[in-house]
């Protein structure tokens, strides 16, 4: 695929695409909704709740690596997972606004994995690295936001773990085999092009 | 007050209180949402749902902080238990105070956020309701092909993913065709403006907020 | 003085694939009313959208030739200043506004070539009167029929104002009603506006005193001729001797029924059909028709489970709401009114292979299968993205990839809209075969009837919430 021609900007119809590929994933995923609270029931007599977080956060992380992907331009994950925690905002409503903020920082988390590439390489690796990028920076921000710097260090390793291959299953693993799918379908070589 | 305006400043709130750890400050925020969202006269199953939704993970931060953290705070246990509830309170009062297409208009107007933007997630929100239809038209056909497809088969998902291809060919296509340009100057019938007393309600809240957070309150 | 011209274009869809409009030279005349007509998949939609200035900004390649409109080149000008000059109406009513009411998406439209916010109001409801939409100015799109749709988009184009207008096939969904409201319209924009429109349809019936030129597709050189008187004549007399009605037969009293209906009800807000009691018999063709918005698909929808109904609806004597959906589907199957609402795969071919892999009869076998794949005229296109065929092939596709299947009973919603006059035929005589071969069940809902009486057992006609059977088609 001819990478020089490429321009950086958004067009309309990569907007329209990401907001309803949001859309169907939020409602695909509505499902998940009820799983991560069937989950932190579950859990929370042992003290484990936190870990319903950490097992799905994977599915809500998919959209950016899927739109980096897609659309092949800087900043498409940050954006994508924007897009999407928007769309997630209204549709589902539930924590409005502060969707935005994480959304941003698992955006800018899938991003790095990306540009640590110079966006050159869209395949597994490239999907790998954003997996794990994404881990690294929800984390972070999850010591502070969600209290986890207050846990013991061998639960914050093991949920650290835990993020990691759910990001890895669904952000990097779920999204190769879509786009492989993609990939054949040459749905996306005119958009590339 | 102004939907740009008023999620700036959800959007400020709710990363102050992600650094702080002051229960009165969650509560205030939780009484000023039910208030505001008592005003706007929002329907009584929404307080159900907004005081229900978050239960359970309240309920399993708690359990998890106050026996699984290195100091068994109670006190940190109550913060995050409140915090989550108002994350969900804010959520609340924007919903209840404006529209989706409200605030789109006003992100357009007063926050200057790319028409293509704009429009692109507008246009896609407006396609809603059918794709609600039509993922129970992907599944009836598949079961008709002799498929059954599940709500976590890739399948639903990539065909999802073509069809919004797809429409978005078409959507685009067709907004062009009405004469939309990216990221061109517009006219609008509305003007949306924000109005001084918009400004000055926010930064009454932002002060009051500062108060409580640094006043050494629990 | 012509006001659309091109000059020697050639356009391909990808660089590897040969041209679909080949060193074209054609222009079309100020105020006039233009037709253009070609079997399905020749180029109609291609065309248009080259002269809308969509292509090769979305999709393709110019390789050659330029296209300008009111002496502009179209590629060269924003959307906002080629609106004024062209606009078009879309084939597939359903996704060509992006905001949720009309009276939101003439506001869009008009803010858009920056009208002056004063002026807005009064261009939309001289917009809405034109095409007759004021009633429904508020309502969403989601609650109008296809036929309102294509209404408002004729107002949308009233409201841009533009000089030449483009219309894709705008009548493949309409009834005879509603198609002769827009078409008189249409006329009345030609005669006393001035505008220029060009029309691509397979459907020539009440064009003949209307337009000003046919224009034909030529399949083989991939060029469109301006017919000739001649050639025009044989080819409108063709519609002309086959809208009168011919007699069809009514039900017998043994026939063996497959869904009967019992005080039974169906809608979204308020009913749309309520039916005391009805039977649909097994082994025939029977065609249903009734105007845009009465409620035929909303019944197939609730024929097939996808929507819920009042009262008793029962399948070869099972009530249909308490049948087992994913055993159901396997004996009860529907035709989309969308063709991509089928498909489920990527190309052609791969489509084909997976009715195949689940058929449920051995009836349909590859030498059977290419036979058909030839006579629809879809040979050549096997490996071609399913979603990139030409409205026609992709309506052909879909028929034939359920046909594969061999369910028992066989739910189709205007499988004919969109097809060239040899398609019709080809795909009525399948399911004609389906029906008297595999003895299989086929209930069609069409608004378009130019021969379907040859080919169908019976005719249930859907107005005033009731549906009855006629002795005429
Ligand atoms: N994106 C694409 N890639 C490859 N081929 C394409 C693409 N889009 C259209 N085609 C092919 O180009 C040809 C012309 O298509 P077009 O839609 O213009 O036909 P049409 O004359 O409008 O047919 P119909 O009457 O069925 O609507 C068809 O054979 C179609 O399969
Ligand atoms: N999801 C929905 N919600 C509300 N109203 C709807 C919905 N779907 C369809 N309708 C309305 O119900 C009526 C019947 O729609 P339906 O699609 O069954 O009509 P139809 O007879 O198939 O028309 P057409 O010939 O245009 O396809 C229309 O007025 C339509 O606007
Ligand atoms: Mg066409
Ligand atoms: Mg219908």
């Amino acid at each position: 695929m001819e990478q020089d021609t490429h321009s950086n900007r958004w067009h309309l119809r990569d907007v329209i695409l990401m907001s309803i590929v949001a859309i169907f994933m939020g409602i695909i995923f509505f499902v998940t909704g009820f799983l991560y609270n069937g989950l932190t029931l579950l859990l929370t007599p042992f003290g484990m709740a936190p870990f319903a977080n950490d097992i799905l956060l994977g599915l809500w992380t998919m959209a950016g690596p899927l739109a980096a992907y897609m659309i092949r331009k800087v900043g498409a994950a940050t954006i994508g997972e924007i897009l999407a925690a928007a769309v997630e905002a209204v549709i589902g409503g539930q924590w409005g606004p502060s969707t935005l903020i994480s959304g941003f920082i698992q955006g800018f988390g899938s991003e790095l994995g990306f540009t640590a590439t110079l966006y050159r390489r869209y395949d597994l690796f490239s999907l790998t690295l954003s997996a794990l990028t994404t881990t690294i920076v929800t984390f972070i921000w999850d010591l502070v936001r969600s209290g986890y710097g207050a846990y013991h260090l061998w639960l914050i390793i093991a949920l650290f773990i835990t993020r990691l291959l759910s990001t890895w299953i669904f952000g990097a693993l779920l999204v190769s085999g879509i786009t492989k799918l993609l990939d054949r379908s040459h749905l996306l070589d005119h958009r590339n092009a | 007050m102004n939907p740009t305006l008023l999620l700036l400043l959800t959007l400020l709130v709710g990363l102050e209180i992600s650094f702080t750890s002051v229960i009165w400050a969650n509560v205030v925020i939780i009484a000023i949402a039910i208030v505001v969202m008592l005003r706007y006269r929002v329907h009584w199953l929404t307080f159900v749902r907004l005081l229900l939704i978050p239960l359970i993970p309240a309920v399993g931060i708690w359990f998890s902080i106050r026996y699984f953290s290195t100091a068994h705070s109670v006190h940190f246990a109550w913060v995050m238990s409140t915090r989550i509830y108002a994350y969900a309170f804010l959520g609340g009062l924007f919903n209840a105070a404006t529209t989706t297409n409200a605030t789109l208009a006003s992100l357009e107007q007063n926050g200057h956020i790319p028409t293509t933007f704009v429009y692109g997630m507008l246009g896609a929100f407006n396609f809603v309701p059918k794709i609600h239809s039509e993922v129970a038209i992907i599944r009836a056909s598949a079961r008709m092909r002799g498929v059954n497809l599940h709500f976590w088969s890739p399948q639903l998902l990539f065909k999802a993913i073509v069809a919004a291809l797809n429409w978005s060919e078409n959507l685009a296509e067709a907004m062009t065709s009405h004469g939309f340009t990216e990221n061109a100057q517009r006219t609008h019938l509305k003007v949306l403006r924000i109005s001084i007393r918009d400004y000055v309600v926010a930064g009454i809240t932002l002060v009051v907020l500062q108060f409580i957070l640094f006043s050494h309150l629990p | 003085m012509s006001i659309v011209n091109l000059n020697h274009v050639t356009f391909k869809y990808a660089k590897d694939l040969p041209p679909v409009i080949n060193d074209q030279t054609l222009s079309f005349t100020q105020g006039t009313f233009n037709l253009l007509t070609g079997p399905s998949g020749t180029g109609k939609s291609t065309l248009l959208k080259l002269i809308a200035g969509l292509y090769p900004a979305f999709t393709g390649f110019l390789e050659n030739g330029s296209i300008h409109v009111a002496n502009q080149l179209v590629a060269k000008l924003t959307p906002a200043k080629r609106a004024p000059l062209v606009a078009m109406m879309f084939q597939n009513p359903s996704e060509q506004f992006a905001m949720s009411t009309p009276r939101e998406e003439l506001v869009f439209a008009l803010e858009n070539l920056q009208v002056v916010p004063t002026e807005i109001p009064k261009r939309v409801d001289s917009a809405l009167a034109f095409a007759d939409v004021t009633d429904f100015a508020d309502r969403t799109f989601t609650t109008l029929s296809g036929g309102e749709q294509q209404k408002v988009s004729l107002a949308v184009i009233m409201a841009l104002d533009s000089q030449v207008i483009l219309l894709d096939e705008p009548f493949a969904n309409i009834d005879p009603e509603a198609r002769l409201f827009l078409l008189n319209r249409l006329t009345e924009l030609v005669h006393d506006h001035g505008k220029t429109i060009i029309v691509a349809d397979h459907d020539l019936a009440d064009y003949q005193k209307r337009i000003d030129h046919l224009f034909i597709l030529n399949e083989a050189s991939h060029q469109v001729e301006s017919a000739t008187a001649i050639v025009a004549k044989a080819r409108f007399d063709e519609f002309a001797t086959q809208h009168q009605q011919q007699a069809i037969a009514l039900p017998v009293a043994d026939a063996t029924p497959v869904f009967e209906l019992d005080h039974f009800s169906v809608g979204h807000t308020t009913p749309l059909i309520q039916q005391d009691a009805l039977q649909l018999f097994q082994q025939r063709l029977t065609v249903i028709t009734g105007a845009n918005g009465s409620g035929k698909s909303t019944l197939f929808d609730a024929l097939v489970r996808l929507q819920p109904y009042f009262g008793s609806a029962k399948w070869t004597s099972h009530e249909i709401k308490r049948l087992r959906r994913r055993t159901y589907a396997q004996r009860v199957s529907l035709v989309f009114q969308q063709a991509s609402s089928q498909f489920l795969n990527i190309t052609m071919a791969e489509e084909i292979a997976f009715s195949q892999q689940h058929q449920l009869t051995p009836d349909w076998d590859k030498a059977r299968i290419a036979d058909a794949v030839q006579q629809l005229n879809l040979a050549g296109h096997e490996n071609q993205v399913v979603y990139s065929l030409s409205e026609g092939q992709k309506k052909k596709l879909q028929v034939l990839i359920m046909l594969i299947m061999g369910t028992e009973t066989l739910l189709l919603d205007e499988p004919l809209t969109g097809l060239d006059l040899k398609s019709v035929h080809t795909v009525l005589q399948l399911l004609h075969d389906a029906v008297h071969l595999q003895k299989q069940t086929v209930i069609m809902i069409t608004h378009q009837l130019n021969d379907v009486a040859a080919y169908a057992d019976l005719h249930l006609h859907l107005s005033t919430k009731q549906l009855a059977y006629e002795a005429t088609l």
